[in-house]
């Protein structure tokens, strides 16, 4: 498809230079699917939905920053929704989100409330500053927030706030999560005894997004990211890059 | 099935475009599990490059073409780790803006190469591509150059962009080339009406897809009678009847890029069908291999389309 333009009609500030942009379409979107979001002039990048009519937003560099000082009434493009989006458990599900991945995980924790499914999620962030939708996700699911230097609930690593729920609730009929790759791979580590329960959300460079330049295409399997994921069962995921490794837009290697 | 290009044997006839889930050795294994016959690595330069800013690809809504300027990002020698990896006829895709860079980066990737192809052809990277396809005489001298400095067949792709696209490749064989390849994209441009900016990040990019396929058929059809090296068919194959057409036009093998949009297990799918179709008409795949220009009557022989 060709890009679609869109225009901004709110913006809402989550955190520090994180931001939430509504647009004037929405779109019939499933959680952990990804649009390419066109800054004009600038770059394309690809973004989760958030909302069916939004994204939220983290500047870390040139485009995302000229997203994030977009107002009211601009414009910008889209392409998309693209990839595989996260199975809705019905059941219980324990959700463990942060940073950038906050956005499927939102969608996924309403989906699998509206779905009937018990729903415990978890968000990390290294300070208060930085939570995002625990507000919105506390009306349809358990919430509880980790900060890694305790200015919000549990202070630590999301995961060790997780090591805590398990404690307390039982282990998950089902896991998912998306945000900082340690963070995903220590979240599959606790389920290394049945990694088929547990569904990941990837970011890896994309051009296309549509499975034909090969530059989001993961180790060992090969599999593009952009059309076979960005979600995956922790089975697809052993014995490869993820954990360990990403590549950038020249194909090169960068570690975690 | 096997078959066999430049003293080079696939297993089958339909190999991997280069550019296309090229990157890194485990994309291109799982086009050889898939189904094709041999891979064209992701073009590789002299210098790492990031590529341009996006959007870099997209497919038009119409499915016929999609637009690419990708911009030739690669890694450089640090391919070297990818391409050792890959367990198939391996074709090294290389560039450069000089005949020595050429030379240079097939040199380097000498040891996991089964043949090099040489991208002479790519319309959006200045200095690269096409500035040196476009033109026969530089065509000769990188051909020849790489030629000098390795000893795996070379195969040479052509660009569509041009008015008589065997002036090219006669270049190219006379340079040494073992093959052609037919075509690269075809210089284009999409605009967004709405914002009223061009879509790629870049502005021109290339035309890949259906669309393309008339034109580079008509490549390899013009270019099977001014060669002695066998041809490479590639534009817009997305099925077993898209690859015979380039087959009977007069290449020996095709590639695949943009259709594997639809999935990449398309790449087998189009290997069978050619294989039922030879059965069919019992057929081998030397009288495959150009048997259009049999049947074609002698009068509509000069090319003109009056
Ligand atoms: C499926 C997916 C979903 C994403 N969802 C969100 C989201 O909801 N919110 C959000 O803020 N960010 C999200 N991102 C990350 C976002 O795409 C990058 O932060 C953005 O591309 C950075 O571009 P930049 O120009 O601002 O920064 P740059 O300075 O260009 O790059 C900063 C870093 O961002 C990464 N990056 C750059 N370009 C790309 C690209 N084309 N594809 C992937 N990564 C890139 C690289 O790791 C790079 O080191 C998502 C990424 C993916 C792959
Ligand atoms: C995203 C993309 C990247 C490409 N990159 C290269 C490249 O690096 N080198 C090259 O020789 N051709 C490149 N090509 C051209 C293809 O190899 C092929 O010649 C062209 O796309 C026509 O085939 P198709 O219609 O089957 O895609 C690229 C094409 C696309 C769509
Ligand atoms: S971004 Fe191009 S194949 Fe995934």
């Amino acid at each position: 498809m060709r890009p679609i333009t869109l225009e901004v009609t709110d913006r809402v500030k989550e955190g520090d230079g994180i931001a939430t942009l509504r647009f004037d379409r929405s779109f019939d979107v499933s959680p952990g699917e990804f649009g390419m979001f066109w800054v004009h002039g600038v770059d394309e990048i690809p973004m989760s939905f958030a909302y069916d009519d939004g994204v939220t937003v983290r500047g870390v560099g040139e485009a995302t920053d000229a997203m994030l000082s977009l107002s009211e009434g601009d414009t910008f493009g889209v392409r998309g929704p693209f990839g595989t989006p996260f199975d809705v458990p019905d059941d219980d599900v324990v959700i463990v989100g942060g940073g950038t991945g906050m956005a499927p995980v939102a969608l996924l924790t309403e989906a699998a409330s509206a779905n009937g499914a018990d729903v415990t999620t978890l968000i990390g962030a290294g300070t208060a500053d930085e939570l995002v939708f625990e507000e919105r996700l506390s009306r349809v699911a358990d919430v509880r927030v980790a900060t890694e230097d305790g200015t919000a609930g549990y202070e630590g690593l999301v995961t060790g706030l997780l090591d805590d729920v398990t404690d307390e609730k039982g282990a998950p009929s089902n896991v998912g999560s998306c945000g900082p790759e340690p963070m995903m791979s220590a979240v599959l580590d606790r389920f290394d005894d049945r990694p088929g329960d547990v569904q990941l959300c990837l970011e890896r460079y994309m051009k296309c997004g549509v499975g034909i330049c090969g530059s989001c295409c993961i180790d060992d399997t090969g599999s593009p990211v952009c059309s076979d994921g960005p979600v995956y069962r922790g089975d697809e995921l052993t014995n490869g890059e993820f954990g360990v490794y990403h590549r950038d837009g020249a194909a090169r290697k960068k570690y975690f | 099935m096997s078959v066999e290009v430049s003293g080079i044997g696939f297993d089958d006839p339909v190999l991997l475009a280069s550019g296309i889930l090229g990157s890194t050795g485990a994309s291109l294994n799982r086009a050889l599990r898939s189904g094709a016959g041999g891979v064209v690595t992701k073009s590789i330069g002299p210098r790492e490059r990031t590529g341009h800013p996006g959007p870099n690809v997209f497919v038009d809504d119409s499915e016929e073409y999609a637009l690419n300027a990708v911009g030739l990002s690669n890694p450089s020698d640090a391919f070297t780790d990818e391409v050792e990896k890959v367990e198939g006829p391996t074709v090294v895709s290389v560039f450069g803006g000089t005949a020595d860079e050429f030379a240079d980066v097939a040199g380097t990737f000498a040891p996991y190469a089964d043949a090099f192809e040489l991208n002479v052809s790519c319309p959006h990277a200045e200095g690269y591509g096409v500035d040196i396809g476009a033109d026969a005489e530089l065509t000769r001298d990188v051909t020849a150059a790489v030629d000098e400095a390795v000893d795996a067949p070379v195969w040479v792709k052509m660009t569509p962009d041009v008015t008589d696209v065997t002036e090219i490749g006669v270049a190219a064989q006379e340079g040494g080339a073992d093959a052609v390849v037919a075509t690269n994209t075809l210089s284009a441009m999409a605009i967004d009406v709405e914002s009223g900016r061009p879509i790629l990040g870049n502005a021109h990019g290339g035309m890949s897809g259906s669309a393309l396929k008339p034109v580079a058929v008509r490549c390899v059809y013009d270019l099977y009678d001014a060669l002695d090296i066998p041809i490479v068919g590639v534009g817009g194959v997305s099925s077993a009847e898209d690859a015979l057409e380039y087959m009977l036009a007069g290449a020996r093998a095709v590639e695949v890029g943009t259709a594997v949009w639809d999935g990449v297990e398309v790449l087998g799918e189009i290997a069978d069908g050619i294989e039922t179709y030879k059965k069919d008409n019992d057929l081998s795949h030397d009288e495959l291999v150009g048997r259009a220009h049999e049947l074609t009557p002698k009068e509509d022989g000069d090319g003109g389309e009056g």
